[in-house]
């Protein structure tokens, strides 16, 4: 059964991620923490995009949402982690689904420009509400519980509310719903004719994304102790809309891939030249020249060939 | 708000639709034809621009001919881009077709850093625009007066060309089917060529018109090319008037937004898009795609 | 025996031409009805307003008493009816098995469970439905890479998902080689008669509609010119001159 070879093989990427700080490189568990949180992130946007056939513009408004509350609720309202962390994220969920409420009424190119009219709107309320959320000075010194300040512990805290978090993205993505979300991706008329209320599956999926998008915010922002409104801004949506394309959109890990290939890369690069831009643009060209699968396409298509031979 | 502050400010907003409308027009064309979004618009218009400061400035020619370099220099560029790289991507998903342009968006910014640096750059207005004109209860800069001239202008041309002309027809018939075009004999692939030029010309054009009013900055880009999405999604995807009608609307909403709430400039054009999309899902003057 | 479906009085109009124009028709419960005419007749936008796709300007549709005017299709297949497309309109990234399993899924409402693994619902259905549509070799094979024939028993498959008591078959057999198309029709009278469901079918291969109709209606320019048995109207003047006149017969 497939499914027992991908659990072994996700059990033992988290034990090798487990072991990770046992070689002692800060700058590696560092890595691998950010990697983890932009991994949950472009999996959460590949609901809609994979899942349901639409591009979102405008993802980082729930990533920035999730953090910025948590942040705030942690720092300025001094509450536990324990009670923070889940409001922040049903925040970010509350807000996807109002959002997802208006712009599911529309497809393709207006549903994308609504999604980053949206993420702008939150972009601005982040700027303007500056007691709250301080402007473009950022959200800073934001307060960590005593057992998370140490980098190593958090490496271990993001892994494992990561791997909850995959793990939960699983089960809904191959749930029925997520089937049906396929199929809706596939045909919406010929889903909408066997009965699927297309509009709303594809809101419940935007709620979904908008949910895990800001959980892996509020990891984020605990993780640089600070939420600066960058964040928000679409660029930080473009960011992680490149790594879902990247690692390819049809499987369920391929965002996961991207996340980690275009981090790697964008560290890596900036530290011999600052023309990152550059790199990435002629990856983008080789992805699209070449690779439409993206990361995971490209190695369907070796399983393919030596399969052949 | 006094009378005189009224007036020039509407006037202001109306200059400055007008730039907004001949970029953003350029986009239009090529979304209505080749159901390409080009993300790379705003780098074209950032690349007018800084044309025009290296032709009119550094070497000291005429403004105009500035604005033609820009022209040609883009009309070029797209035309090559397009011959040699988006031809093989239109049967693709738009995905692709997305990806493909954020790729260009990202070589020319680092082209542009390597071309004319980080530094800020400014372009002076041309002699004999440079002035302004006094009607009594308010005075009216020149250069703000011949964009308000210039961009109705570039409208009807744009649409005596695509309406009244031959070629025109074939525009048009190539948005609705392709292939029966090309069964007719039309030379379909030079049709999409010419489209992309012409569109990305316009941004070249739009970005030397507007240099004399910005400052030159590397992400001049970034700003444009949503501002353009907006004026385009406001009037209704592929639709001329649309996008001028959208142009008239953000720049009256911008000009008069900076005056009056100073504070939420930034976010009010995604304000007015996001009213126009919840009233008329397809924009003021769009119409649903039959698909 | 009151109708299944009943239409009266139905008209629909584009931009000023007349597309369908005071149609009407009864269908009786297990009848298998075909309703022919030339390409442009007014065919798939007459099954259109049966499904909701469109908006009749004026008329009654109704099933089994219930009215279906601006219904949306959605509303409409729970209500009993299901339908298959002229143009291929299955998910091609699917696998065949997946592509029937998500209409079982729709129609037993699971699309909201976020919980049980999609892949093992309605296993044992799924590939009865293959079996009967002759398409249990190539459950595994994606969607859109099978054949043209395939893909259109694949349409019938997903059709019949939703356990429907009246069956909409929008040309099915157009496109297939002759043997394809006896195979496909032999398999579909089959299924109807076994099933006891009601059948209303277009085409516009005689020898198909004259093998299996029960009745017959005949649409041209939007019009029922004819309608009754197969004999009936095979002998109909006004049949003959128009669809039999316009270039002799087909199939």
């Amino acid at each position: 059964m497939p499914q027992r070879r991908y659990l072994v093989a996700s059990a033992i990427v988290v034990l090798l991620l487990a072991l990770l700080p046992l070689a002692g490189s800060r700058y590696a568990v560092d890595l691998a923490t950010e990697v983890l949180i932009y991994a949950l992130f472009a999996l959460s946007l590949n609901v809609i995009i994979g899942f349901t056939g639409n591009i979102s513009f405008g993802h980082a408004a729930y990533f920035a949402i999730g953090g910025y509350a948590c942040a705030i609720l942690l720092t300025t309202y001094n509450w536990p982690l324990l009670f923070a962390l889940p409001a922040a994220v049903v925040l970010a969920g509350l807000v996807a689904a109002v959002v997802g409420y208006f712009c599911v009424r529309l497809t393709q190119i207006y549903f994308a420009m609504l999604t980053l009219a949206f993420a702008m709107l939150v972009w601005g309320v982040a700027f303007k509400w500056k007691e709250v959320t301080g402007g473009d000075d950022g959200f800073t010194g934001i307060k960590l519980p005593e057992m998370l300040a140490h980098h190593v512990r958090f490496f271990y805290f993001t892994l494992a509310v990561v791997a909850a978090g995959v793990a939960a993205l699983w089960v809904i993505c191959h749930s029925a719903f997520g089937l049906t979300l396929v199929a809706v991706r596939e045909n919406a008329v010929r889903a909408g004719f066997i009965g699927i209320d297309t509009r709303r599956m594809r809101w419940a999926a935007f709620t979904v994304a908008g949910t895990f998008g800001g959980l892996a915010g509020a990891l984020f922002g605990m993780y640089h102790r600070g939420m600066y409104i960058e964040n928000a801004y679409w660029t930080e949506s473009a960011n992680v809309l490149i790594m879902v394309l990247l690692g390819g959109i049809y499987s369920f890990v391929g965002p996961i891939f991207g996340a980690a290939a275009l981090h790697l890369l964008q560290t890596f690069t900036n530290q011999y030249t600052p023309y990152w831009p550059t790199v990435l643009g002629l990856i983008l060209l080789v992805i699209v020249l070449v690779l439409p699968d993206g990361l995971i396409g490209l190695a369907a298509r070796f399983k393919a060939r030596r399969g052949k031979t | 708000m006094t009378l005189t502050m009224f007036t020039l400010n509407a006037f202001y907003g109306l200059a400055l639709a007008m730039n907004m409308f001949i970029i953003a027009s350029g986009l239009n064309l090529i979304f209505g034809v080749l159901r390409v979004i080009n993300f790379a618009h705003g780098m074209f218009y950032m690349f007018g621009a800084y044309i025009t400061f290296t032709v009119a400035k550094s070497w000291g020619a005429p403004f105009f001919v500035g604005v033609l370099a820009a022209a040609a220099a883009l009309g070029l560029i797209a035309f090559a881009i397009e011959r040699l790289l988006l031809r093989h991507l239109y049967d693709r998903e738009h995905l692709m077709q997305l990806l493909f342009t954020f790729a260009l968006v990202l070589l020319m910014s680092d082209a542009a850093k390597m071309i004319w640096g980080t530094d800020q750059y400014s372009v002076g207005y041309p002699p004999g625009l440079g002035g302004a004109i006094n009607l009594g209860f308010v005075v009216l800069p020149q250069y703000q007066l011949f964009l308000c001239a210039i961009g109705p202008l570039i409208a009807v041309a744009m649409w005596l060309l695509v309406d009244r002309t031959r070629w025109g027809r074939v525009v048009r018939a190539a948005t609705q089917d392709r292939e029966m075009l090309a069964a007719l004999g039309v030379n379909v692939p030079m049709v999409y060529a010419a489209v992309f030029t012409i569109g990305s010309a316009l941004a070249g054009v739009g970005g030397a018109l507007a240099a004399p009013r910005i400052a030159l900055v590397p992400g001049m880009d970034a700003t444009i090319i949503n501002e353009c999405f907006i004026i385009v999604i406001i009037g209704g995807l592929g639709n001329l008037w649309g996008s001028f009608l959208g142009a008239l609307a953000f720049g009256f909403v911008v000009q008069f937004g900076t005056v009056l709430a100073p504070n939420w400039q930034d976010v009010l054009p995604y304000l007015l898009m996001l009213v126009v999309l919840l009233i008329r899902p397809w924009g003021l003057l769009g119409r649903p795609e039959t698909n | 025996m009151s109708a299944m479906l009943s239409i009266a009085g139905l008209w629909k109009s584009f931009a000023g031409f007349v597309a369908t124009r005071d149609v009407a028709l009864d269908l009786k419960a297990g009848e298998v009805h075909a309703v022919i005419g030339p390409n442009g007749a007014g065919k798939t936008t007459f099954f259109n307003l049966i499904t909701g796709h469109l908006r009749p300007d004026k008329g009654a549709v109704s099933f089994e008493g219930r009215d279906l005017v601006g219904l949306p299709p959605q509303k409409i297949v729970r209500l009993g009816i299901a339908r298959s497309f002229q143009r291929i309109n299955i998910y091609p990234r699917l696998t065949v098995f997946e592509n029937v399993q998500v209409a079982l899924i729709a129609h037993e409402g699971q699309q909201w469970n976020l919980f049980r693994p999609g892949r093992s619902l309605h296993r044992e259905a799924t590939a009865e439905l293959l079996e009967l549509v002759g398409l249990a070799a190539e459950a595994a094979e994606t969607a859109g890479e099978l054949s043209y024939g395939k893909q259109k028993q694949l349409e019938l498959a997903i059709a019949l998902a939703s356990q429907p008591r009246l069956l909409l078959l929008d040309e099915p057999t157009a496109g297939m080689s002759p043997q394809e198309t006896a195979a496909t029709i032999a398999s579909v009278r089959d299924i109807v008669k076994a099933r006891g469901l009601t059948l209303l079918f277009t085409e516009h291969d005689m020898a198909v509609v004259f093998g299996i109709a029960e009745r017959i209606s005949v649409l041209h320019h939007g019009e029922i010119i004819a309608s009754g048995e197969p004999d009936a109207v095979r002998n109909d003047p006004e049949v003959k001159r128009v669809y039999l006149g316009e270039g002799g017969g087909h199939g």
